[in-house]
């Protein structure tokens, strides 16, 4: 049985950064990127804001391009006419939204010098905040490992054959070990640029704790105020089955999202004085269109 | 003078086959040779192999590789037991067992009923070695050449007891010290009659594997730390599970063993080594929601998932519905089939089998609830509790308890940031 590629967690700083491709023999054999810290990687994982969507192909040739941000950069990704599934997605994503993409890493080297790398989706979902913050988590802790497992490397002073063996024996894994043996031969300056990922990286942990206490501060406050006139015009349109929505349904439906009743009145003399809702009969509303 | 040429393969040759030839017969042999410009080397194996000799290399178990043909070994064997088995309908008792010099040790097949006994250091020339499941094993034929040796060999070897972690399929003469978690009697129908087996889980530093004792041991009870001398693995359920026969060795131990107890959680990589494991946690992100998730249909009779009402060996019967998950699930360092049953679909993502025809018929699709369990499912992190087989359809993940780890991140992120000295 062939054993199915890791998705690696990597940031998109380093994943832009990356210049490498290997490939292991044989026509069939897969492409690998080699990143700067050693992933050997085929397929990633990769958890953020989605903040771009374009369809930038021709009429019978789709092609879309999105970005997905994390907190170190963002990752382009380009889905043709063999992810059918990714334009029923992207049509009908929000931006921004959290989205968890898994999908192959691609690099386009132009001819022109420049390199660039983007990752051709397998799977696209909808994710929430805190599997976003997970991945950060995730994603920090194994680019981490493989900081130091190439500064192991760096310090060993050995030859490219004994350093696999050299970093087997400190417990890396193979594909890492063999992703080391090649990045340390072809990166320039590894030992500095290490310095300046250790450094995004923590920037990167620390965005979950800035964002954590934002949540409990002001903004969000505001937000929950818009939000609740928004809902009870929502619901107000929902019960409302052509003669209007009983005063008391609302009532009802609201107080499921901590709405008090006196909140309520509040909203419903405001949207009455923006002339979004009337009073056709006493405890009867209806929206106005 | 031709013989001068000559004496020194001849010399060889001699060595190699003692007595069985003369040095006449063998100058013939090889002059004849040679007069057909066989290359002297090619002369010298071909006539060894003639009268039965081996031109074995002398090699220790440490050096062996599973490319190694013809050894020539000096070891001790550890331990010996004789076994029926069938090869090609043909009933035959083989030696298997354990030898060792002070390198290393490994297992041995004897094809035959060889003169080895338990405790004596014997030369060993014409053996050859086998890779089997990963493992590799010498192996002992008809022409194998055993000359006993002294006792003052100056073999040290003991027998190492093996890690449960390292246990392999069709491993034999297993040495393990454990702790008896578990152990349950129970009595099973037999071809020869009802028999009451014991059955369990041992446990060591490294894992945790079941058990099955087909023989009564006084020894085999709750919360013992015991030593099991010739054992052998068979894989039950996907998992390599101890077996102890009328050949084994149960002896209470005085050694100090921290069994694992609680479901201990590691990664996919280490996972994988394995080829089988109980009551392991593991915590990865979703990557793959596979087709055949959602509302299956099921043959009665046999329980194969079916198409159409049509099972492929009861032909048309009235199918019963299910729901499952197939999905993959990769925690950075590998990745295993995850399956959750009916249950786990609805503790962990909602969808009853009575909620999931609903829907089925509600939407007039069958893909309806596999479209919404993808939405629900990928990319999500789960913790995972199950057992692990890892055999010819890849590694699988049977869960018993599946759950969306809520951690406090905020504080994760402080114990990393802490961790790293910033």
């Amino acid at each position: 049985m062939l054993d199915r590629e890791i998705a690696w967690r990597i940031f998109a700083s380093e994943f832009n950064n990356t210049n490498i491709i290997h490939t292991a023999g044989g026509e069939q054999a897969p492409h690998y990127i080699i990143t700067p810290t050693g992933a050997r990687c085929n397929r990633l994982f990769a958890v953020g804001v989605i903040t771009e969507v374009e369809n930038i192909g021709h009429e019978n040739n789709e092609l879309w391009r999105a970005r997905i941000a994390d907190p170190t950069g963002a990752f382009t990704i380009y889905a043709g006419q063999y992810q059918t599934f990714s334009s029923v997605f992207f049509t009908g994503i929000k931006i921004p939204s959290f989205v968890a993409v898994v999908g192959k890493a691609r690099i386009y080297e132009p001819g022109d010098g420049r390199i660039y790398t983007s990752i051709r989706p397998e799977e696209l979902n909808v994710v929430d905040e805190y599997s976003r913050d997970q991945w950060i988590l995730e994603t920090a802790k194994s680019t981490l490992k493989r900081i130091d497992a190439v500064r192991l490397a760096l310090n060993s002073n050995l030859h490219e054959g004994e350093i696999i063996e050299h970093l087997q024996s400190n417990n890396i894994q193979k594909e890492l070990a063999i992703g080391i043996s090649i990045a340390i031969t072809q990166y320039n300056e590894l030992e500095q640029y290490l310095s300046e990922l250790e450094q995004v990286v923590y920037d990167a942990v620390r965005t979950v704790l800035v964002e954590k206490e934002d949540n409990v501060a002001a903004e969000p406050k505001q937000e929950e105020i818009i939000d609740s006139k928004e809902y009870v015009a929502n619901i107000m349109e929902m019960l409302d089955t052509g003669k209007g929505a009983q005063y008391s349904d609302i009532v009802d439906a609201v107080r499921k999202v901590n709405i008090t009743t006196k909140q309520l009145e509040s909203i419903i003399k405001e949207l009455m004085s923006e002339g979004r809702c009337y009073e056709p009969k006493i405890g009867v509303l209806r929206t106005v269109h | 003078m031709i013989d001068d040429i000559y004496a020194p393969h001849i010399a060889e040759i001699k060595k190699a086959l003692g007595d069985r030839a003369s040095e006449e017969t063998i100058l013939a042999d090889l002059e004849k040779l040679v007069k057909y410009r066989v290359p002297v080397a090619e002369a010298k194996r071909s006539i060894i192999k003639k009268y039965g000799g081996t031109d074995s290399v002398k090699k220790t178990l440490s050096e062996i590789t599973a490319e190694d043909r013809d050894v020539e070994i000096t070891v001790k064997v550890l331990e010996v037991t004789k076994r029926d088995v069938e090869i090609r309908g043909v009933s035959r008792t083989i030696l298997t067992g354990i030898v060792a010099d002070n390198t290393a040790q490994l297992p041995f097949t004897a094809w035959s009923e060889l003169d080895l006994t338990k405790g004596e250091v014997v030369n060993l020339r014409g053996a050859y070695v086998r890779s089997w499941q990963n493992q590799i094993q010498i192996n002992l034929g008809d022409r194998c050449d055993i000359t006993k040796q002294d006792e003052a060999a100056g073999i040290k070897a003991e027998i190492m007891p093996t890690k449960l972690a390292d246990v392999k399929e069709h491993a034999n003469n297993l040495h393990i010290l454990s702790v008896v978690l578990e152990a349950n009697e129970q009595t099973v129908h037999t071809k020869e009659g009802d028999k009451t087996i014991t059955s369990g889980i041992l446990a060591d530093d490294t894992a945790k594997l079941p058990f099955t004792s087909w023989v009564q041991n006084p020894n085999l009870t709750k919360d013992a730390t015991i030593y099991i001398e010739n054992a052998y693995a068979k894989v039950f359920r996907g998992v390599p599970t101890i077996n102890i026969s009328e050949q084994t060795t149960i002896s209470p131990s005085e050694k100090i063993v921290t069994p694992v107890v609680k479901a201990n959680q590691q990664s996919v990589y280490d996972l994988l080594k394995r080829e089988g494991a109980i009551d392991i946690i593991i915590k990865g992100n979703i990557v793959c929601v596979r087709p055949g998730s959602g509302l299956i249909m099921r043959c009665p009779e046999c329980k194969r998932v079916i198409q159409q009402n049509i099972c492929r060996v009861h032909g048309p019967v009235a199918p019963v519905p299910d729901v499952r998950v197939k999905s993959v699930i990769d925690d950075g360092t590998g990745s295993l089939t995850l399956v959750l049953d009916a249950r786990l679909t609805e503790e962990l993502l909602g969808y009853s089998i009575e909620e999931a025809k609903k829907m089925t018929s509600d939407a007039m699709s069958s893909e309806v609830v596999e479209e919404n369990i993808r939405e629900q499912f990928v990319g999500k992190m789960v913790a995972v509790n199950g057992n692990m087989s890892n055999g010819e359809y890849g590694a699988i993940l049977l869960a018993e308890s599946a759950w969306f780890p809520v951690d406090d991140l905020k504080e994760e992120a402080i114990a990393l940031l802490k961790e790293r000295g910033v």
